[in-house]
């Protein structure tokens, strides 16, 4: 099957959950949507190949919190997905109430670091 | 000394690649774990293939790998075949079993590499692979303190401890804790019963960091597959609970459960962890988690 037959039957729910996003007209990019802490609610659009999210000023994505380190985490692009990895931070990354050291972020995760809490929506 | 543990393979029976299992995976079991510079392999099912892909490509290399398996069958070494560091020279990997087990679990894995079933024949690879066997049901891996339980499973599994300077981790796959419930009856009459566990699995998983261990079903699945090897995932948290087990990854998902099924799995593991009045954190084992073990 190829794209063009995908692009034909828009009522299969199958069909269009694996129909490949390559059109830049309806690629959508990966989003972190801050829900908790300070500065939100507030949006991260991910689209570099590798962000560091902390305290510091010159972190891609800043949270200017004191239970946050100055970089607690990056967020590293494998393929089409982000993998966010802690960073030996103080208090640590907690992927849906579980402490990680690394994973593979999927469509509808929370991520809390420290007081802050981020909902994570899968581009494509 | 740090200590990780990462997720490779997490579903049981037969690899479920597709959009309904994206979440939690469909390679089947494989778990990493770190220990120093100690490289530990548990089980070599499909989700070895990944993991043996990035391993290649790693700064810092480990000496040897350490495999232990929880038995032989297929989905728990089906990824071997497909494990490139086991093309290449450089490497050194043990492969553990228990007593006549220990060359019983080599055997299983090299003749799943005759020509009839794959083009590559065992005896072809680089890699520096050897059996060996626990002593009595342990061994001792640079300081690493490996012991072993005989878990409820058709044609028997293994499950392994790994502890070092007070922290333990427990890998159980394969494993119908509920077929040795002392109350087995009155738990699948009445679900909501406490299920009373042997002591020496109690004692067993007492104080572990962490325990992974074969949740392939929910209670009701379970009541058309007793015999079947695995586990209600409800009935781990009872024995979470009673060993005060600190984290409980639920592993070995169905092969039938898309990621929703799994998530109202953990969901209900949770709730019974509420009603025991327990803190046990509790989640399902997923593709490209890793903890550490602090």
């Amino acid at each position: 099957m190829d794209s063009e037959e995908y692009k034909t039957d828009t009522t299969d729910p199958l069909a269009e959950s694996i129909r490949p996003h390559t059109d830049p007209d309806t690629f959508r990019p990966s989003v972190l949507k801050q829900t908790q802490g300070p500065g939100a609610p507030k949006g991260f659009v991910l689209g570099a190949e590798e962000l560091i999210m902390g305290r510091s000023s010159d972190a891609d994505i800043r949270i200017d919190a004191s239970e946050i380190s100055r970089k607690h985490l990056v967020f590293r692009k494998i393929g089409q997905e982000y993998a966010c990895t802690d960073l030996n931070s103080r208090n640590g990354v907690y992927l849906n109430g579980v402490k990680i050291h690394s994973a593979i972020l999927k469509d509808g995760d929370l991520l809390q670091v420290g007081g802050a809490v981020f909902l994570y929506r899968e581009g494509g | 000394m740090e200590f990780y543990v990462k997720f490779w393979g997490t579903r049981g029976s037969i690899p479920t690649p597709g959009y309904r299992t994206k979440k939690f995976g469909g390679n089947t079991s494989c778990v990493e774990i770190r220990i120093g510079q100690e490289l530990i392999i548990c089980d070599a099912g499909s989700g070895l293939r990944e993991m043996g892909l990035d391993l290649v490509t790693r700064k810092q290399q480990p000496p040897q790998g350490h495999f232990f398996f929880s038995h032989a069958h297929w989905d728990h070494i089906q990824g071997f075949p497909f494990f490139l560091p086991a093309y290449q020279s450089s490497y050194t990997f043990f492969v553990y079993g228990t007593s006549a087990e220990g060359v019983r679990v080599y055997d299983l894995l090299s003749g799943q590499m005759q020509s009839s079933y794959h083009p590559v024949d065992f005896s072809e690879l680089s890699a520096n692979i050897q059996a060996r066997e626990l002593s009595e049901g342990k061994t001792q891996i640079d300081g690493i303190e490996v012991d072993s339980y005989a878990m409820n499973h058709p044609g028997g599994a293994t499950t392994y401890s790994f502890a070092i300077d007070g922290r333990k981790t427990i890998y159980a796959s394969d494993c119908e804790v509920d077929a040795v419930l002392a109350n087995r009856e009155e738990s699948l009459a009445d679900p909501q019963a406490p299920r009373r566990l042997p002591t020496t699995m109690v004692d067993f998983f007492r104080d572990a960091d962490l325990a992974i261990i074969d949740g392939q079903y929910t209670d009701q699945e379970y009541l058309d597959r007793i015999g079947w090897g695995h586990s209600r995932a409800t009935t781990l948290v009872d024995l979470a609970v009673a060993a005060g087990v600190k984290q409980l990854a639920v592993t070995h998902h169905d092969p039938m459960q898309a990621d929703d099924d799994v998530s109202r799995k953990i969901a209900a593991c949770r709730s019974r962890a509420e009603r025991l009045g327990s803190d046990l954190i509790v989640f399902g084992a997923r593709e490209g988690m890793e903890l550490k073990i602090d």
